[in-house]
């Protein structure tokens, strides 16, 4: 018998286990199932409900709780005998002395586990006077409820609020007999809203505020689906009645979310079914948008492309794909561009993470391709550099607390705002916005002297990490590629290559923004890239893509997008993108649209491209349609579609491949499928040396910081999530409005007080906003958070915001 | 046969049923006497309270129902409770089968004699719970006038039903 494992006997069944395993865990591993009510696979034993008792030879003479006894080597185990059952049973009756059965008003009747116990237990009447409690429900914040009555006192809320989030927001008040769960710090939970207590919560206890009484638990569909918020790619459970998505929860344990969701995934559904969105082909006929037929509506987009064809060639023509929609939908589209209208003007609107992974793959070669969580979560050191994590990649920050806590990982977070990560720090410091790139050149390069004014960072701290660095066996670098990096991120990505260059055991982990921004760039959604992101410029890609698709590929690459619209542009196809929104001078690219013989912008809500599109059509979100997202790991996300498409929407690759069909070349496409399994083939990972050269980044000096001076900080808030989180009644409520977030020091200094208006000022612009004083946001700092009102910090510097200069004054 | 037994056997018949009641009624004007036990409309009763549906929302009825014949939208009430909406029943799919009764909690539905079911667009068939209450208190009124009409065996079922 080898001596990791031990060998145990259960309800006269012998059994072996690995060592440190429960005495539950090997009794499920044969199948013999125990009641639990305060076991959660993802939190650690607690023995606090008493339902799993067991009777275990040699141990003490009674009863004991198996989910937090270990398994011993000679152990016997009976689980089933008529005392325990009666235990079981009491503690059930017990439970329901003060347990309402109000069920048929429950939310949770159906999924709770207390009341799958009373039918398992058989119980029919109490034993026991009742006395139920009678306190009114507590409305914890925006989005969680508490009822008191219902509550068991399991724990499991207060355990994954702290094991698993590293929130610890709700907590355990006063003893015995009189102890109920209550937010740890106030009366208002200013929480993460994960929404992950609710999840946990066995009974009725908590809830969740936008799904409450709107459906029955055994009402809904489900399909298994994949969240579009963010590039973590949690797979999520979507819950629909009557072709209406009523609520997401988690779904399995599986990696990459590991059973935990953030604010983002578990309310940031409901902009589904909002009242917005766009519902019906539209074309604008003497300056107003008209519904029409989905008829009217290809024929008027088949006429104009071949119209601009005929007249202007192909180099007119554009298509721009989008990280909100998925890899089959950009794929068409891109198939539809280079095969069928001839042009490589193929954009994609996430230049950060496109950016990034051009520069890895030109310092550090193709073969340096994307890392898994795992392999993050593993690394003995982990650096955490620029924007919060915490907000913008909320469950992988949630994942590195926990390594750093429970797996003993060493956690660096040089993070420009104070970060949740921050507690769970070896070492925290502060980088000035716009030195993260001069921070990591040096953390590379002892020679490269670091300057408190280049990067921010104090000459103390910046040894000390930099020690940690050097003597870490691995270490792994995690930076956001979100919007703050724009205009930098190919800088700090070289910086980043520099350390994996300088030293072995470096792992990069740029984590994209949306949700399928890694697919754009794997799709090859950008002028110069093929499917699988192989170069254009490669003849041999260019000859098999083409064989599949059965044409001939042209060579010449497409312009950048800024050069395109300004120039050859007749026609732009726009799939599931704000085009004019989203670019450095809107007013330029708004003009230059109208003047295009053809726009088509085919989205879920109206924005500032439909505005000035020809026709526009109804795109699915997804919960209406299958396909996958790749995430930052470049695993793939499934969707499946979870109710029908709204009004007369549909899928974004199906109206693509109808309006090629409509120009005669139909790919012959029923179900997004084939498109997949097409895309898999095709995208053959190209082989590309890189160039092995350090680049020394050197920060310029940082803008100083005095009086009503401070420096613009714009990195994405957790309860943002771009239009789609705009149009989501319960993300807004978190978050109602646009925010310019202030240190309390320069708030006071600067006589501005929570909620006032606030103009910030750059020397390109100035945005009017609201001031909100945040403590985590460092003095000298002005954080707008961004994907809110995308226009808003491009307004300060159109080509690169974050790190500007600005004066910030009361309104 | 011999002839003429036709007439015979027709006019014995004849005879058999002349001293007999009519077994067919001017319907609606008179209207056949109903079992105790019949299967009518499913009504709701009111709520002595609030003066509306006695409805909690619970959705028992609609899982309960064969035939997807009801639908309970709900949403948050002002104070928390559950609030119904809308309370849907689509008659022309009910096949009266009274699971919904059977599993209503709080005795919201109940069963009635209606069965004037007739009508000239089955858009007249969709119900809601305001007309459901409607249908439960005209029975409830009609009830009197049927209590000189009930069958044998109504004792014994008065006598099941309450106790």
């Amino acid at each position: 018998m080898s001596s990791d494992t031990v060998t145990l006997t259960i309800d006269g069944n012998e059994v072996q286990v690995p060592r440190g395993a429960t005495v539950l865990q090997a009794c499920e591993s044969i199948g013999v199932e125990i009641p639990t009510l305060c076991t959660d696979p993802r939190l650690k034993p607690y023995g606090a409900c008493r339902m799993c008792v067991v009777e275990v030879q040699p141990g003490p003479p009674r009863p004991t709780a198996s989910c937090t006894t270990p398994a011993g080597d000679g152990m016997t185990v009976v689980t089933n005998s008529q005392s325990i059952r009666d235990i079981r049973k009491h503690v059930i009756e017990l439970q329901l002395q003060h347990h309402p059965l109000d069920c048929p008003y429950c939310d949770q009747a159906g999924t709770c586990e207390l009341q799958d116990e009373v039918f398992d237990q058989e119980i029919h009447q109490s034993p026991y006077e009742t006395v139920p409690k009678a306190h009114p429900e507590e409305i914890l914040n925006e989005v969680i409820l508490l009822n008191h009555n219902r509550c068991i006192l399991c724990g499991r809320c207060v355990r994954i609020c702290d094991e698993q989030i590293g929130v610890r927001a709700l907590d355990f008040v006063e003893r015995s007999v009189g102890t109920f769960i209550a937010p740890a710090q106030h009366d208002f939970m200013d929480c993460e809203r994960c929404g992950m207590c609710i999840e946990t919560c066995p009974v009725g206890a908590l809830l969740s505020r936008p799904f409450k009484h709107s459906a029955r638990s055994w009402q809904t569909e489900k399909a298994a689906s994949t969240c579009p918020h963010c590039s973590v790619g949690c797979s999520i459970l979507v819950e629909s009645r009557h072709g209406e998505v009523v609520r997401t929860r988690s779904n399995g344990l599986e990696e990459p979310d590991r059973g935990i969701l953030c604010a983002k995934g578990f309310f940031g559904h409901s902009f589904v079914n909002s009242d917005d969105r766009i519902t019906q082909p539209m074309v604008r006929r003497g300056g107003v948008l008209w519904p029409v037929s989905w008829r009217a509506a290809l024929d008027a987009i088949t006429a104009g492309l071949r119209g601009v064809l005929e007249t202007h060639g192909p180099r007119a023509v554009g298509v721009v794909g989008s990280p909100n929609t998925t890899n089959e939908d950009n794929y068409t589209l891109q198939r539809f561009a280079r095969a069928v209208l001839g042009t490589n003007n193929v954009y994609s609107q996430d230049s950060g993470l496109h950016a990034t992974a051009r520069t890895l793959r030109a310092v550090l070669g193709s073969e340096v391709g994307p890392h898994t969580q795992s392999e993050l979560l593993e690394s003995d050191l982990i650096l955490v550099v620029g924007a919060d994590i915490g907000h913008t990649h909320n469950v992988v920050g949630a994942h590195i607390k926990q390594a750093a806590r429970d797996a003993g990982r060493l956690l660096v977070v040089a993070t420009r705002l104070a970060s949740g990560l921050d507690d769970f720090a070896t070492i925290s410091a502060r980088v000035r916005p716009g030195g993260e790139a001069a921070f990591l050149s040096a953390l590379a390069d002892a020679a490269n002297d670091v300057t408190e004014q280049g990067t921010g960072i104090d000459a103390g701290a910046f040894d000390e990490i930099s020690q940690m660095v050097g003597a870490a066996g691995s270490v792994a670098v995690v930076w956001d590629t979100g919007v703050w990096t724009l205009g930098k991120a190919d800088k700090i990505a070289q910086a980043a290559a520099n350390l994996a260059l300088a030293r072995d055991g470096v792992k990069l982990f740029p984590l994209a923004e949306r949700a399928n921004s890694v697919g754009t760039f794997r799709v090859g959604m950008a002028p110069d890239l093929l499917p699988g992101a192989r170069p254009l410029a490669d003849a041999e890609a260019r000859r098999e893509i083409g064989d599949a698709w059965g044409v001939e590929l042209s060579e010449e690459p497409g312009l950048p997008f800024a050069e395109f619209v300004e120039g050859p542009m007749r026609a732009l196809y726009v799939m599931g993108e704000d085009v004019v929104g989203g670019a450095a001078n809107p007013s330029g690219v708004s003009a230059a649209l109208r003047e295009a013989d053809l726009v088509v912008a085919q989205d879920i809500f109206m924005n500032a491209t439909t505005e000035v599109a020809d026709v526009v059509l109804p795109g699915a979100t997804f919960a209406e349609k299958g396909g996958h997202y790749s995430n930052f790991e470049g695993r793939l996300g499934r969707l499946e579609p979870a109710i029908p498409p709204v009004g007369d929407a549909r899928p974004d690759w199906e109206i693509v491949a109808r309006i090629a069909a409509a120009i005669g070349a139909d790919f012959g496409w029923r179900s997004h499928e084939p498109i997949s399994e097409e895309l898999a083939s095709l995208s053959v990972a190209p082989s590309i040396s890189g160039s092995g050269q350090a680049v020394s980044v050197n920060g310029a000096d940082l803008p100083t910081v005095n009086g009503d001076r401070l420096v613009l900080a714009t990195e994405q808030h957790l309860y943002t999530a771009g239009v789609a989180g705009r149009h989501a009644p319960s993300l807004t409520l978190m978050l109602p409005d646009a925010v310019a977030e202030l240190n309390p020091d320069d708030a006071e200094r600067l006589q501005i007080a929570h909620g006032d208006r606030v103009h910030v000022a750059s020397a390109g612009g100035e945005v009017n906003l609201k001031a909100m004083v945040a403590r985590r946001v460092p003095s000298g700092v002005v954080s707008l958070p961004d994907r809110f009102l995308e226009a808003a910090p491009r307004q300060l510097d159109p080509r690169s915001p974050d790190g500007t200069a600005v004066r910030v004054s009361k309104a | 046969m011999p002839l003429g037994s036709g007439v015979m056997k027709g006019l014995k018949t004849m005879l058999m049923v002349t001293g007999r009641k009519p077994a067919t009624v001017l319907y609606p004007e008179q209207l056949r006497d109903i079992s105790y036990r019949f299967r009518g409309q499913v009504g709701m009763r009111r709520d002595e309270v609030t003066g509306g549906m006695t409805c909690v929302g619970c959705g028992l009825c609609e899982t309960a129902c064969p035939n997807d014949v009801i639908r309970v939208d709900t949403s948050e009430n002002e104070d928390g409770t559950r609030f119904v909406d809308r309370y849907l029943f689509d008659v022309g799919r009910c096949v009266f089968c009274y699971f919904c009764i059977e599993a209503c909690p709080v005795d919201a539905l109940q069963r009635t004699h209606d069965f004037h079911l007739i009508t000239d667009d089955r858009r007249g068939l969709l119900i809601d719970g305001e007309k459901m209450i409607e249908i439960y208190e005209h029975d409830q009124a009609n009830r009197e006038a049927e209590q000189k009409n009930i069958g044998p065996g109504a004792a014994l079922a008065n006598w099941f039903e309450r106790g």
